[in-house]
């Protein structure tokens, strides 16, 4: 596997409204992702995640670090350049009732895209249509439908669709099914496991549903208020996950009991008050042991010892990083 | 006498399309102490029968045709709105999911607060606000006396969270509603909101009704369980019985299709063939059956009622209680007697 898009050091910040204070919604994240894997990354409301994802296919600016496609620098690309790496990463929206025009038929959704980056001729665009439909479980009868015609699973298959017209590498899916019933979300989520298959597609995947990243994904990344804490293989994570916050997560989503003792408090900080150090550590049950340290120095993420093991960004695992 | 009776409740809207009966024929208790859930999809009805509890379905469009609603010797449905006004928030109270959309922007959350207590117990601001602090203290907020005097904006997420559940207990009510309680918070606040819910059922005797699609939730909160398809109950049974063995094709379907945090990691999931119910425009027979796999010729013609087993083992859900609304329950519920099912 080849790396397809990378992040180094990536910061997005945006102003509080109507106030002086900045929060920086993405603070300082580097992630790897190769072609044709499927990554999940997870955190509670806030943690930056969604706004990682628009940064990624140029939704919203990033001020620091870069995007790079195939070892590129997207900021540095020609305009042109740049509408040839777009093609290559496509995003499909939680809410299939937002992220449709109700104006437009099925025809004109899945035409859209390739007028704008001016593919093929009115003959061979139905042909791409109609393939489309066919590729997403939709009928070919449905082209001159309108989005308020179907329920809600078929709109996220006309939203997948239009994702796919571009015959992108990568394909980000913000919280893909957390708007549909439980019995549309797993034909959705088989959909999107055979579409990668056929396609070879890569996925990021942008959720707080574990039980789904461990479906769907091979690599999870942990964020928490804006930074990476954990990246590791599905596998690991589930076993053992090394961030206390990631464990955290793990119990809470198990109900398991010991979950209220993996937290100090429920309460999350203020974005624009978070705390010195490591920003978990007002909440962590272990930062007590480990003595000043956590609320003076801020932890990087760093790769553990073992060959493409896991990284945390956590002091409890200083001593184990790689050199 | 159970605390809370709903008995054959059934609830019209009339729509562009034609009546819709949301909820139809539906039957359920609710006994001090203890959790009973509504479960299913949009559309199932399971919403709108907490609506009709509260007495707000004429707001929301909709007509109660039939049925009961017994509490505390009345029927709900049979009272005036400034006597179910009374009952409402008082002694049957809706813990709403969105702090933020709940709780008046305007007003301190002390006032908030102190205002049911004003209105519903008789009591002076100044003793009012003496509970609510208290009330504030009881839901682990830290310097409870002086968040009386913020504003909801001044408070982070977590307390107001809090301070809504504060608000929605204070009273002491007797009922308590939880609408999807927890679907919209993060893991952390979800499980304060049910340890809070599960404090007032245990210190209380509170009852609580849990509203909710998510089965995971439902099977570790709900003593009993009452699943909901397409306006009526497909299956009512104690938690652990249903999720273990469902004796409805649409719980097995629905416990089937998620994905799961342990275990067996299928290639695929097991999903749950077309679409969820359009409630105006119900199938013949059984609501379910074109997505059935179950399904036999009678399921298209006739709709099957709520019952028991027949056979010799159904005396055993005669007392649990235990019933399906499937014609073929048999097949789902005594398995081994069957040859195995496709």
């Amino acid at each position: 596997m080849s790396s397809l898009l990378e992040l180094v050091d990536l910061t997005v910040a945006y102003r509080e409204r109507g106030g002086p204070r900045k929060l920086r919604a993405v603070d300082g994240v580097s992630l790897v992702f190769e072609s044709g894997s499927a990554t999940a990354l997870v955190g509670e409301s806030g943690s930056g995640k969604s706004t990682l994802a628009r940064a990624l296919v140029g939704l919203v600016e990033h001020q620091s670090g870069s995007i790079r496609v195939d070892g590129r620098d997207v900021a540095k690309l020609s305009s042109r350049e740049l509408l040839a790496v777009r093609r290559r990463i496509q995003i499909v929206f939680q809410d299939p009732f937002g992220s449709l025009d109700p104006r437009l038929s099925v025809e004109e959704v899945l035409a859209e895209p390739l007028a704008i980056h001016k593919i093929g001729d009115a003959r061979s665009r139905r042909a791409r249509i109609f393939a489309l439909l066919e590729a997403v479980g939709l009928s070919t009868q449905d082209f001159g439908r309108y989005p308020h015609e179907f329920s809600g699973g078929q709109r996220q298959r006309l939203a997948i669709a239009r994702a796919l017209a571009l015959e992108p590498e990568l394909l980000i899916l913000d919280e893909p099914t957390s708007a549909l019933d439980v019995s549309v979300q797993a034909q959705i989520l088989n959909l999107l496991a055979s579409l990668r298959e056929r396609f070879g597609l890569a996925y990021l995947f942008i959720t707080h549903d574990l039980a789904l990243v461990r479906q769907m994904c091979e690599r999870v990344a942990v964020m928490y208020f804006g930074r990476v804490v954990e990246e590791s293989s599905v596998e690991d994570f589930f076993r053992a996950p090394l961030h206390p916050y990631s464990r955290a997560l793990v119990a809470l989503a198990r109900r398991s009991p010991e979950a209220r003792s993996l937290l100090v408090g429920a309460d999350a900080p203020s974005p624009f008050a978070l705390p010195s150090g490591c920003t978990f550590h007002p909440r962590c049950p272990q930062a007590p042991e480990l003595g000043p340290r956590c609320g003076d120095e801020r932890p990087t993420l760093a790769r553990l010892v073992r060959e493409r093991g896991p990284s945390v960004a956590c002091h409890l695992h200083d001593a184990e990083r790689a050199r | 006498m159970s605390l809370l009776e709903v008995t054959n409740l059934r609830v019209r809207y009339d729509t562009p399309r034609g009546p819709v009966w949301a909820v139809d024929q539906v039957s359920f208790k609710l006994d001090a102490g203890e959790t009973v859930a509504l479960v299913g999809e949009s559309g199932s009805g399971k919403s709108t029968t907490a609506l009709a509890i509260l007495g707000l379905v004429a707001f929301s469009g909709g007509t109660v045709e039939t049925g009961e609603i017994w509490f505390g010797g009345k029927n709900l449905l049979a009272l005036r709105e400034d006597e179910l006004r009374a009952v409402r928030a008082s002694e049957i109270a809706l813990v709403f999911q969105d702090a933020t959309a709940a709780l008046n922007p305007f007003l301190t959350i002390g006032l908030q607060i102190a205002e049911v207590l004003e209105v519903h117990r008789g009591l002076s601001r100044r003793e009012a606000l003496v509970a609510a602090g208290k009330a504030l203290g009881d839901v682990g907020i830290a310097e409870p006396e002086a968040r009386l005097a913020s504003f909801p904006h001044e408070l982070s997420g977590g307390q107001r969270q809090r301070a809504l559940i504060a608000m929605s207990l204070i009273a002491k009510p007797k009922v308590v509603i939880a609408d999807e309680p927890t679907t919209a918070l993060d893991p952390a606040l979800a499980l304060l909101v049910l340890d809070l819910l599960r404090r007032e059922r245990e210190q209380n005797g509170a009852g609580v009704l849990l509203v909710s699609h998510d089965l995971e939730l439902v099977a570790s909160e709900a003593k009993r369980v009452h699943v909901m398809y397409a306006g009526r109950v497909a299956e009512s049974a104690d938690a652990d019985e249903l999720f273990a063995a469902p004796w409805h094709p649409y719980t097995a379907a629905l416990w089937r299709a998620r994905p799961r945090l342990d275990g067996e990691r299928p290639k695929r999931l097991a999903a749950v063939a077309g679409a969820p119910v359009d409630p105006a425009a119900l199938p013949t027979g059984c609501a379910f059956h074109p997505r059935c796999e179950f399904v036999v010729e009678r399921c298209r013609r006739e709709r099957p009622d709520l019952s028991g087993l027949l056979r010799a083992e159904g005396a055993m859900s005669l007392r649990s209680g235990r019933r399906s609304a499937c014609f073929e329950k048999e097949r789902l519920a005594l398995p081994r007697e069957e040859a195995s099912t496709p």
